[in-house]
């Protein structure tokens, strides 16, 4: 089973697999823009911890996810770039928490923060510097088949829609990147809210 | 370089520091770090890595030749040690003037 959901924080989406997990549905995967996908199982309570990083290289990734490992936390699913990284208790006795401490939990909004600004001003100067540098529509053509303006009728519409996918194909990518940029920015923003009303809620114990 | 900007240490990155005098890697960091504070400060998997990223970050530690393909070793570096001998002068230092102003030793 598949399901779509956008989570910003952790400690709701933490709770939202223990609540599939309880109801049967196993957690296995993340696939990008938000897809958890499931696999029937016994109904379970489930400790689904979830922390937040990004790695340079398999090594990185593999020395983070060992640490876990011998710590009594198995890797569910992650992947060197995915950012999101799933964790569930091997051991019975094993402690509540892969983070000890508030401020250490808190930074996962932080890293997830960033990641998000990074996306927000690559694909933003993408996407400006493509329309800024090419104008589509204003100094560059969209349609480039020479006198499609002044064609009439049947002979307009059909070099019309014939061309339509390859201009599309033109501008739309640029549009994509710009919309996926502000996508990211208002992710950046929530994340940065998150990050605040934890902190808040857990004042008391910083 | 001003070592002063790093302190004070938090008491975890003071035990983590302690730990890695020698090379270690990062389960037996958090095994030692809780031997060192008889079992009161343990320090839980992922805390431990973004405590170990910082303190790369801050080239407090460095990463040495492992053998082991899935686990990195970490030891306190040059700058590390000297951050945490004038961490160990200034509790030092605080130890004495809560002694000398009423505090009685070892309490």
């Amino acid at each position: 089973m598949k399901q779509f959901k956008l989570f910003i924080d952790f400690t709701k989406e933490e709770q939202y697999l223990n609540e599939q997990a309880k109801k049967g549905y196993k957690f296995f995967k993340y696939s990008c823009l938000g897809f958890y996908h499931f696999v029937n199982a016994a109904p379970a309570d489930t400790n689904y911890r979830i922390d937040y990083h990004t790695f340079k290289n398999q090594y990185d990734f593999n020395n983070y996810i060992t640490m876990f490992e011998d710590s009594g936390w198995r890797h569910v699913y992650g992947t060197k770039s995915s950012g999101g990284q799933y964790f569930l208790p091997i051991i019975e006795d094993a402690p509540s928490d892969i983070f000890s401490d508030v401020t250490s939990k808190a930074q996962r909004y932080i890293r997830y923060q960033r990641t998000c600004i990074l996306w927000f001003v690559l694909l933003f100067i993408y996407s400006t510097s493509f329309l800024l540098i090419n104008k589509p529509g204003l100094s560059a053509p969209i349609f480039l088949t020479p006198g499609l303006w002044e064609k009439q009728g049947l002979r307009f519409w059909f070099a019309f829609l014939f061309e339509l996918p390859f201009a599309l194909m033109r501008v739309l990518p640029a549009f994509l990147f710009l919309a996926g940029s502000i996508y990211n920015g208002c992710l950046a923003i929530m994340a940065r809210k998150s990050y605040k009303n934890f902190l808040s809620q857990n004042k008391e114990q910083a | 370089m001003n070592l002063t900007q790093y302190l004070p240490l938090t008491e975890t990155t003071l035990y983590i520091m302690l730990a890695l005098r020698q090379p270690a890697h990062g389960y037996i960091i958090m095994q030692k770090v809780e031997e060192l504070s008889t079992g009161r400060v343990r320090i839980a998997a992922g805390t431990m890595y973004g405590a170990l990223e910082n303190l790369l970050k801050q080239k407090l530690i460095d990463n040495v030749p492992s053998n082991d393909a899935r686990r990195k070793l970490y030891q306190l570096s040059e700058t590390g040690y000297k951050v945490l001998r004038l961490e160990i002068e200034r509790l030092k230092h605080i130890l004495t003037i809560a002694g000398n102003t009423g505090f009685e030793e070892g309490i």
